[in-house]
């Protein structure tokens, strides 16, 4: 029996390469996850660590796809909302941005409960459906729709308040 | 589309800061490696409080009962088409047979244990099915499984990775023994066995024992939190323990009514949790250890007192032991250390081949098991070497 081999099943990612290729757009993720680019980075850090062990197994099949439902259950699970301190509308230490960002916002997004961050983050970033959001987070369709309007209504009222403040 | 959405969809869409991508390609490798380091440690990681609420349930639902009967499911095992077999993830090896656990090309969560057979090939024995697509959950009655270990006796055994499996017929049939949490690696089960019992750490905070043949498991009260790291000839087990998270950890031993805390060689304990050095390894009733930049051993067998086997440079990233004087430990090589020194060993590849690595930033060595002079180690990227002279010279295995 001939064992198939990386040369016998074409192309091959390696797992340098796809975090070359993708790094950027799973920092965008994490960050949209978090509401935090330093915690957005360690998110995406941590389910890199997890995958690398298992690349030869789900880089065959949808590596990118692994990676992203692993940061959306280690931000939605009990561990990473226990064992990290509350996150704070400033962070410590800032990173310096070539471009703008709506501060404002990601300030706002930080104050929503975990999932519906994450409910935020799937259909307004990865563009997923209500199904697809419900599916990725292992809830009902009707939770993905209430845990939408509950963040919806806390960032406009968050946002109204700042715009009020200025 | 509202203002808020789109907001929201801009900002989502902007810049990130600028990295240093293969700065970020180092730190995830060496986490990856942490990690792997503190699973080999045990689920002592899982000192995570997700565990609390998961390991409470569980408690509460067992201890009441005391020895509470397992979730006991039928097999159903469908054969993979031939050649799916990928990389090896780990090896038994009992008097009688050589069983190896393979993934399998496009399969997520898919393993298959295979028996050696005399003329040199392997034997499909089961599948552990998984999915064919990633698209969701790893399917839920099976979920991955990564870890393979035989009894002495050849005939019983155990599979894990988020759940726990057994074999009472030498690996041809395997059944569901407990349920796990979910299709989560890490907060799974790790289990060793004995000539005539076995012991399980569920998460790193609960310990279960089972006679072997019986797919009944009792819950034991260990002495702290903690990971399985070993079963003597008498079936006691030696558990890496954790006072308490953040702490040091210490040996400690015993039979699930009796205990012995024998520490370790490192004046303050031993390894933190957050340290990668691998965990204390047992063969019979010696238990070697890595203390700072040395390999110390000890025997169990009456009053514990460490001695140095050896010294290295740089760190361990693996540890197997080959005998009751000899382990095998890779650092930025890979050498054999006894009374007698350091040997290094070659295992590295043929020309051209690319397999198996010695880096000081990848871990080479997996996994192994070893039986008399017979010694098997799984590479971490899945290759397979063998040794029929207890660990001096070793060859590849296909």
């Amino acid at each position: 029996m001939v064992q198939p081999t990386r040369a016998t099943r074409g192309a091959v990612v390696t797992f340098d390469d796809f975090v070359h290729a993708r790094l950027p757009h799973l920092l965008r993720f994490g960050r949209a996850l978090t509401g935090d680019e330093h915690r957005g980075a360690d998110l995406v850090q941590d389910a890199l660590e997890r995958a690398l062990p298992k690349w030869e197994r789900i880089e065959a099949v949808d590596p990118e796809g692994y990676v992203r439902r692993i940061m959306v259950n280690r931000n939605i699970s009990v561990w990473r909302r226990v064992r990290h301190e509350r996150l704070t509308d400033t962070p410590v230490d800032r990173v310096s941005y070539d471009v703008q960002r709506d501060e404002a916002l990601f300030a706002a997004l930080r104050t929503l409960p975990a999932r519906q961050r994450t409910v935020i983050a799937l259909r307004y970033l990865a563009d997923r459906t209500e199904a697809q959001t419900a599916s990725m987070m292992g809830c009902s369709i009707g939770t993905v729709k209430s845990q939408a309007h509950a963040a919806m209504t806390t960032l406009r009222a968050l946002l109204a308040e700042q715009e009020e403040d200025r | 589309m509202s203002d808020l959405e789109t907001r929201l969809t801009e900002a989502f869409q902007g810049d990130v800061a600028r990295r240093d991508v293969d700065d970020f390609l180092t730190g995830v490798r060496r986490g990856s490696r942490v990690r792997r380091a503190r699973r080999n440690a045990a689920g002592a990681v899982t000192a995570t409080v997700a565990a609390v609420a998961l390991v409470a349930a569980f408690a509460s639902a067992h201890h009441g009962a005391r020895s509470a009967p397992p979730v006991h499911q039928p097999t159903t095992s469908v054969s993979l088409p031939p050649g799916a077999t990928s990389q090896v993830l780990d090896v038994a090896i009992t008097p009688a047979a050589v069983l190896r656990l393979t993934t399998n090309v496009g399969c997520v969560g898919c393993s298959t244990v295979w028996e050696r057979t005399e003329a040199g090939g392997w034997q499909h024995l089961f599948d552990f099915r998984g999915r064919a697509a990633y698209g969701g959950k790893v399917d839920p009655l099976f979920g991955p499984v990564d870890y393979l270990q035989m009894a002495p006796d050849g005939r019983n055994g155990f599979a894990w990775g988020a759940r726990l499996w057994s074999t009472h017929d030498g690996g041809h049939t395997w059944q569901l023994v407990t349920d796990g949490p979910g299709d989560r690696t890490d907060r799974g089960h790790w289990t060793w066995s004995g000539p005539h019992a076995a012991w399980s750490v569920y998460d790193g905070r609960l310990l279960w024992r089972t006679a072997l043949g019986s797919d009944s498991w009792h819950l034991v009260d260990p002495p702290e939190i903690g990971t399985v790291v070993g079963v003597l000839p008498d079936d006691r087990v030696v558990l890496l323990t954790y006072p308490g998270e953040g702490t040091q950890g210490r040996l400690v031993y015993g039979s699930g009514t009796s205990w012995r805390n024998i520490g370790l060689p490192c004046a303050g304990g031993g390894p933190h949790l957050d340290d990668p050095t691998p965990s204390p390894v047992v063969h019979g009733t010696r238990v070697f250890a890595v203390c700072g930049r040395r390999i110390e051993t000890t025997d169990l067998d009456g009053p514990a007192r460490w001695t140095v086997l050896g010294t290295f440079t740089g760190s361990v990233q693996a540890l197997l032991p080959l005998d009751d004087r000899r382990v095998l430990v890779q650092t930025r090589e890979v050498a054999v250390y006894d009374d007698q020194g350091a040997h290094p060993v070659d295992l590295r590849p043929a020309p051209g081949e690319q397999l198996l690595r010695i880096s000081t930033e990848s871990y080479t060595l997996g996994t192994g098991k070893t039986l008399r002079e017979s010694a098997w180690v799984v590479g971490m990227e899945g290759s397979l070497f063998s040794s029929a002279d207890g660990g001096s010279t070793w060859t590849r295995v296909e």
